[in-house]
């Protein structure tokens, strides 16, 4: 059974084998690598795949059902075999370039070939003009020690995480490197994924390939922490080693990932030979479009001798994916988080209750802006490691247009929402209302001595999770899924007009208009208590659910009598704060003052006639 | 130095010039010139051809138009250049005293 492919040859619809086809390509490929050093190798390329077309179209046209490999092979022998191009045209182009020389036309040929020749000459240490990102300084150190200039990058980027001094030798070496635009030297291995022994990603299978090991000892080197968890749990999990292994799994899980999304996978022929660092030249070429057929029709017998292997690979991926499924989790909460911090204190809710109405006025309002969150986050980060990847590869990928432009429209949107929702939460801060002052009742303390104390949180029974948010000034407290408390209370100590101890409360808020801050403003409960001459003052009030946070404020003020007492206990910072949010034309503001706070916790004061306490 | 490796270079030689004559007779399409070497008994690869032709259009000796053809799209139909012609002349100059000369050499031998 063989399966057939539609391909377009210089404007021919040509209906071929798929094995047939894999040969054509490399033969192609070669012959744009071979023609490629010269001036004008494109068109004579262009031409010859015109000349194939033709020849291929004939066969149809006499019957052919479609181009089998011995049509290829045919066709082959009509344009030639690599090895014959070569020694009927390698003399050849060495004529024009002596020409060209001559005419001082030196170009692309020359240098390719003094790059032939210099097998011989003494390597320099150089920046590289063909294989740049930044300087050329991994090219060039590339091509010094014949690696791929991948792991030049990748190993910068890892000497860059220890206290940036990867970066002092990139400029170090960018200053004191000569430019060379020597053309990378004869051949190179390059770092691929080989898809034709691969377990999960092949990522192993093209590194051993890289290396010229056995993909074994990759294979190993990454199973090795899992294996020597699973070792040393099963002995004794008191050893040294443990955690450095069980560390070394979600490392190497990562690691692999990263080289799995970015080394491009050996497809082409040219890319399998550069794999194993095979010169791509003739011999080789033929050689493997030989074990490509060869490869096939050995192929299924080879299926059913590794029914093992098979399973192993399969047990192999689940576990690769679950671990990605891990992975993916973590990234996604780290990422949530990220956009909690960078929230403020409404996302820092992310974690337990997500989406909470704190911010927003409405429920589409909340679900918007948290898509525009989203969108205005995710891709940028996301773009981000495209561009890393790519540039740490080097290697252009294949241009994904459609996500670019469905990317950039989605981030633009979330911008635009982003900006849409702010201003109108903005604008739900305009007006200011303050209640009038409210009397409340305090009761007379004995000895003429009132304390005024922090009351302690009650943990609320029903095991409901309280989250605590800046505990030492204050700040938010989330009750539970729609109670929201907010410590925006502040407290005036003054003199009492008359000889008794009073307290009053005034209550403010923001909103888009006056009566809309009233209605934030007056259903705020104030949840104090006493007993006997202990004033106990909450630390926070509560938004009723559905409404969200405007600005919304408690001042509280206590009046000490001339030449009474009084005394303050572990009130926290926020009752000494003035918290006021203003928003007017071009302008917004957050604005917190302190007031200065002259007595000290824990402290007797006697209120004197001047309305300031002085210390006993 | 083998044998295979003298013959070619002798025949690299004059295979532009080969070409270079057909390409006078009249304008041709590359497979033209492929048939009528055949026809003559020297045989030449397609592989060799398509550069070759490439490399004396862009030395400006060759010019080319694309011409419909029934089946297919466009065919490169080639023909020699003013500078192309003046070029041959120099080769055939060059060829016949060549092959007197090595007509000569040889006849003592054979």
């Amino acid at each position: 059974m063989n399966k057939i492919i539609n391909i377009n040859l210089a404007g021919r619809l040509i209906p071929i084998d798929e094995l047939a086809y894999e040969q054509l390509h490399a033969y192609i490929e070669w012959l744009r690598q071979f023609f490629g050093r010269e001036a004008g190798g494109d068109e004579i390329v262009r031409d010859m795949e015109d000349r194939i077309g033709e020849l291929f179209q004939d066969r149809i046209k006499k019957g052919a059902a479609s181009i089998t490999q011995d049509d290829v092979k045919n066709m082959i022998s009509i344009m030639g075999s690599p090895e014959q191009i070569v020694s009927e045209a390698g003399e050849e182009t060495g004529s024009t370039q002596q020409q060209q020389n001559n005419n001082g036309k030196s170009g692309e040929e020359n240098r390719q070939q003094s790059a032939a020749d210099s097998y011989e000459k003494p390597k320099r240490l150089s920046r590289s003009e063909k294989e740049k990102v930044l300087g050329g300084v991994c090219g060039g150190l590339a091509a010094y020690f014949n690696i791929d200039p991948a792991i030049a990058r990748i190993v910068f980027a890892l000497i860059s995480l220890a206290w940036g001094s990867g970066v002092i030798i990139y400029l170090l070496l960018w200053a004191v490197l000569p430019v060379s635009d020597d053309q990378p030297r004869g051949f190179r291995r390059r770092l691929y994924r080989n898809p034709d022994q691969k377990v999960a990603g092949g990522v192993c299978s093209g590194i051993a390939a890289y290396l010229n090991i056995d993909p074994v000892i990759p294979r190993l080197i990454f199973i090795a922490p899992v294996l020597g968890s699973v070792f040393f749990g099963a002995i004794n999990s008191d050893i040294v080693f443990f955690p450095v292994l069980t560390g070394g799994i979600p490392t190497f899980v990562l690691l692999y990932l990263i080289l799995w999304a970015s080394i491009p996978v050996a497809s082409t022929v040219t890319e399998k030979l550069e794999m194993r660092g095979e010169k791509v030249d003739v011999q080789n070429l033929s050689q493997a479009i030989k074990d490509i057929s060869e490869s096939v029709s050995k192929a299924v017998p080879e299926k059913s001798r590794s029914e093992f292997r098979k399973i192993i690979s399969v047990i192999v991926k689940i576990f690769v994916f679950m671990i990605l499924g891990f992975v993916l989790i973590i990234l996604a909460s780290v990422l949530v988080a990220v956009l909690a911090s960078m929230f403020g204190f409404a996302a820092s809710s992310a974690f337990v209750l997500p989406l909470s109405g704190i911010v927003t006025d409405s429920e589409t309002q909340k679900w918007i802006l948290w898509i525009c969150i989203v969108l205005a986050l995710v891709i940028p980060f996301i773009s981000a490691i495209r561009m890393l990847i790519r540039l740490i590869t080097g290697r252009r990928h294949r241009d994904y247009k459609w996500i670019n432009i469905v990317s950039s429209v989605l981030f633009i949107a979330g911008i635009f929402g982003l900006f849409w929702i702010g201003g109108a939460i903005l604008s739900d801060f305009k007006a200011r209302y303050h209640s009038r002052p409210e009397a409340l009742v305090l009761n007379q303390p004995a000895n003429d001595t009132l304390v005024i104390r922090q009351a302690i949180l009650e943990s609320e029974d029903g095991g409901i999770t309280e989250y605590d948010w800046g505990s030492e000034d204050g700040g938010i407290r989330f009750k539970d899924d729609s109670t929201i408390a907010i410590s925006n209370i502040n407290l005036k100590i003054e003199k009492s007009p008359d000889s008794l101890y009073h307290m009053e409360l005034q209550r403010s808020a923001n909103g888009k208009n006056s009566k809309r801050a009233e209605s934030l403003a007056s259903p705020l409960q104030f949840a104090y208590h006493q007993e006997g001459s202990i004033l106990y003052l909450p630390q926070d009030f509560s938004i009723p659910p559905h409404q969200p946070f405007r600005g919304q404020q408690m001042s509280v003020t206590i009046q000490v009598p001339a030449g009474k007492v009084f005394k303050t206990e572990g009130l926290i910072g926020s009752y000494y704060t003035q918290r006021s949010f203003r928003f007017g034309r071009n302008r917004w503001e957050y604005h917190t003052e302190n007031y200065d706070n002259d007595y000290e916790d824990g402290k007797y004061y006697r209120m004197m006639e001047d309305g300031k306490g002085s210390a006993l | 130095m083998n044998t295979e490796n003298t013959q070619s270079q002798m025949r690299k030689g004059v295979l532009e010039f080969c070409i270079l004559s057909i390409i006078r007779k009249s304008e041709v399409y590359p497979s033209d010139i492929i048939e009528q070497m055949k026809a003559a008994g020297l045989s030449i690869l397609e592989g060799t051809l398509y550069p070759l032709l490439t490399r004396l259009k862009n030395a400006e000796l060759l010019s080319y138009r694309w011409e419909e053809s029934v089946s297919g799209p466009p065919r490169k139909y080639f023909s020699l250049t003013e500078k192309g012609a003046a070029f041959y002349v120099e080769l055939e100059t060059t060829w016949k005293q060549l092959a007197d000369a090595v007509h000569l050499l040889t006849k003592e031998n054979s």
